[in-house]
């Protein structure tokens, strides 16, 4: 089945800045893909047009639906978003209340709304930060309450707007898991290539305003000068190591 | 620049008081609600010169501190700066009127001296009345209360906001200060030539966070009202509670408790 379908779609702020352009794609439902692209390519509008948090030109459906403000409901239902930026996800006192937000506002039963909250601080591995302040957390903390508050929401497709970053190894290696694990439609956009060669079987680039490539996530990422061309490089892990480890220092 | 960082751990202190649990916290919102606005109420209907009969008032909000498990030390550190204010208001009484009306010990209590206490008395106890609910009970709660009285949807909903915006305000003006002042060492302050820039900012800046804020309620199923799924029910000790306090405010004003609890000793 067809999640995401794109037609001639588009973005621009006004008639001189034109931010995305020609967009013609389609997603299926369960695919992992990855949106790359260098700074300010667009790979954030990409990701709220499909919301509707930026009414995208052209032709947008999601499950068959068009994004329009009569659908956005209906579509929001579907689709658990994470912000490039967690300090604006998180707006209520503690983590529980954030994680609780999406499931009370779907009017669910206050044991449903307890299940999720259990299982999404649980498949982060952050059930220690339940009773949490907001304000007292760290950044990473933050990122990963804020991907919790979406698994909580338990939606269809998932988009992720820099996942990884300011995750420690330890949780950016929990993170690839989880997305490995997770058999929901997912959009990740992310400078972190190495995470989107483990998670996702395709790429999506994104640069001189429109959809430069479409396609195998292999070929693409090991295509160096298409790479450079959009102002990225290989993944770390097929470049030469600057240095080898030792591992006596202690 | 501290004063930035201290209000805004003074704001989310009040939450954590909030997330406590005791008898008081746990009791329904709407009682609390209504016992507070009664006892305010009361309190400040009492007649200026009977300060006997408004003292056992004070019994209200000491069995909340003593029950909730509130330091009554942080209701008057939190209030420091409103106290002032209240002495502010009726300092003129005792030199305006000194009418003698009694003496104890030599000293002569004036009119003006008693309509000053009394009026200092109500209000501190009116404001450890609000300091206790909103220190026992979350914002989130107390407008789910508002709304249970059938208070406009859209007022709550503004008010609930409202007092997001202003942490996330303080924040954002923290942050901006911070940056400003590692870049101008030496400084003390903002250099005026700055003021209107950095107001401006601060605007924008704050607007902008806030509708990324909405844009992520919306993202999570947010239509303009809220939803307290997890508010307690209404048990019959609430009921109680309300009924209880009722009767002894009621009483209170009513009969001088101070004279009638004197009498049954003398
Ligand atoms: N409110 C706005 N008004 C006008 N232009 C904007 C606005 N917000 C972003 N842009 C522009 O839109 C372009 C795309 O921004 P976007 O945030 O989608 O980039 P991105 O690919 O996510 O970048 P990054 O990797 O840095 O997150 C940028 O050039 C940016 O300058
Ligand atoms: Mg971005």
């Amino acid at each position: 089945m067809i999640t995401i379908d794109m037609k001639e779609a588009g973005f621009a702020y006004d008639k001189d800045t034109v931010i995305l352009k020609d967009l013609n794609l389609t997603i299926h439902e369960g695919e992992a893909v990855g949106l790359i692209g260098a700074n300010g390519a667009g790979k954030s509008t990409f990701l709220k047009i499909l919301t509707g948090l930026l009414m995208p030109s052209g032709h947008v459906q999601i499950c068959g639906m068009d994004v329009t403000k009569a659908h956005l409901s209906e579509i929001r239902k579907r689709i658990g978003f994470v912000f490039q930026d967690s300090e604006s996800q998180l707006f209520m006192p503690t983590v529980y209340d954030d994680l609780a937000f999406g499931p009370r506002n779907y009017g669910m039963s206050r044991e449903e709304v307890e299940r999720r909250v259990d299982s999404a601080l649980n498949r982060m591995d952050i059930s220690y930060l339940k009773h949490r302040q907001n304000y007292r957390m760290s950044g990473g903390e933050k990122r990963l309450a804020s991907i919790a508050a979406i698994l909580a929401m338990e939606p269809d497709i998932i988009l992720m707007d820099e996942p990884s970053i300011t995750l420690d190894p330890k949780n950016r290696r929990n993170l690839i898991r989880l997305l490995n694990d997770m058999p929901e439609t997912k959009l990740i956009a992310s400078h972190d290539l190495d995470m989107i060669m483990e998670t996702c079987d395709r790429v999506l680039l994104i640069g001189e305003q429109t959809l430069l490539a479409d396609g195998n996530c292999r070929e693409i990422l090991t295509d160096q000068s298409l790479l450079e061309r959009c102002h990225l490089e290989l993944p770390y892990c097929l470049q030469e190591p600057v240095w080898k480890p030792t591992g006596n220092h202690i | 620049m501290n004063t930035m960082s201290e209000a805004i751990r003074e704001l989310a202190d009040m939450d954590t008081l909030a997330a406590m649990d005791s008898p008081v916290h746990r009791r329904h919102p709407l009682a609390k609600l209504l016992v507070t606005v009664l006892y305010i109420f009361i309190t400040v209907s009492f007649p200026i010169y009977n300060l006997s009969g408004l003292i056992p008032m004070v019994l209200y909000p000491v069995f909340l501190f003593f029950l909730s498990g509130i330091p009554i030390s942080t209701c008057f550190y939190k209030l420091r700066f409103i106290l002032p204010l209240i002495c502010a208001v009726g300092i003129w009484n005792p030199i305006l009127n000194r009418t003698s009306l009694f003496s104890i010990g030599g000293l002569t209590i004036s009119a003006g001296m008693l309509s000053f206490l009394a009026l200092l008395f109500k209000g501190i106890f009116a404001l450890m009345a609000s300091f206790l609910l909103i220190a026992t009970t979350n914002i989130e709660k107390i407008c789910y209360a508002l709304s249970c009285l059938h208070l406009p949807d859209i007022l709550v909903t503004q008010m609930l906001i409202t007092y997001r915006y202003v942490s996330l305000l303080l924040k954002e003006a923290h942050t901006m200060i911070q940056a400003y002042s590692l870049r101008a060492p030496g400084q003390r302050g903002l250099h005026y030539s700055t003021w209107g820039s950095f107001v401006g900012q601060l605007l924008i800046r704050s607007m902008d966070r806030a509708s990324r804020l909405y844009e992520s309620m919306q993202m999570r199923g947010f239509h303009g009202s809220f939803y307290y799924a997890n508010v307690e029910v209404w048990k019959m000790s609430d009921t109680l509670w309300v009924l209880l306090w009722t009767a002894f405010f009621v009483t209170a004003r009513l009969f001088n408790l101070s004279v009638l609890l004197g009498r049954l000793f003398a």
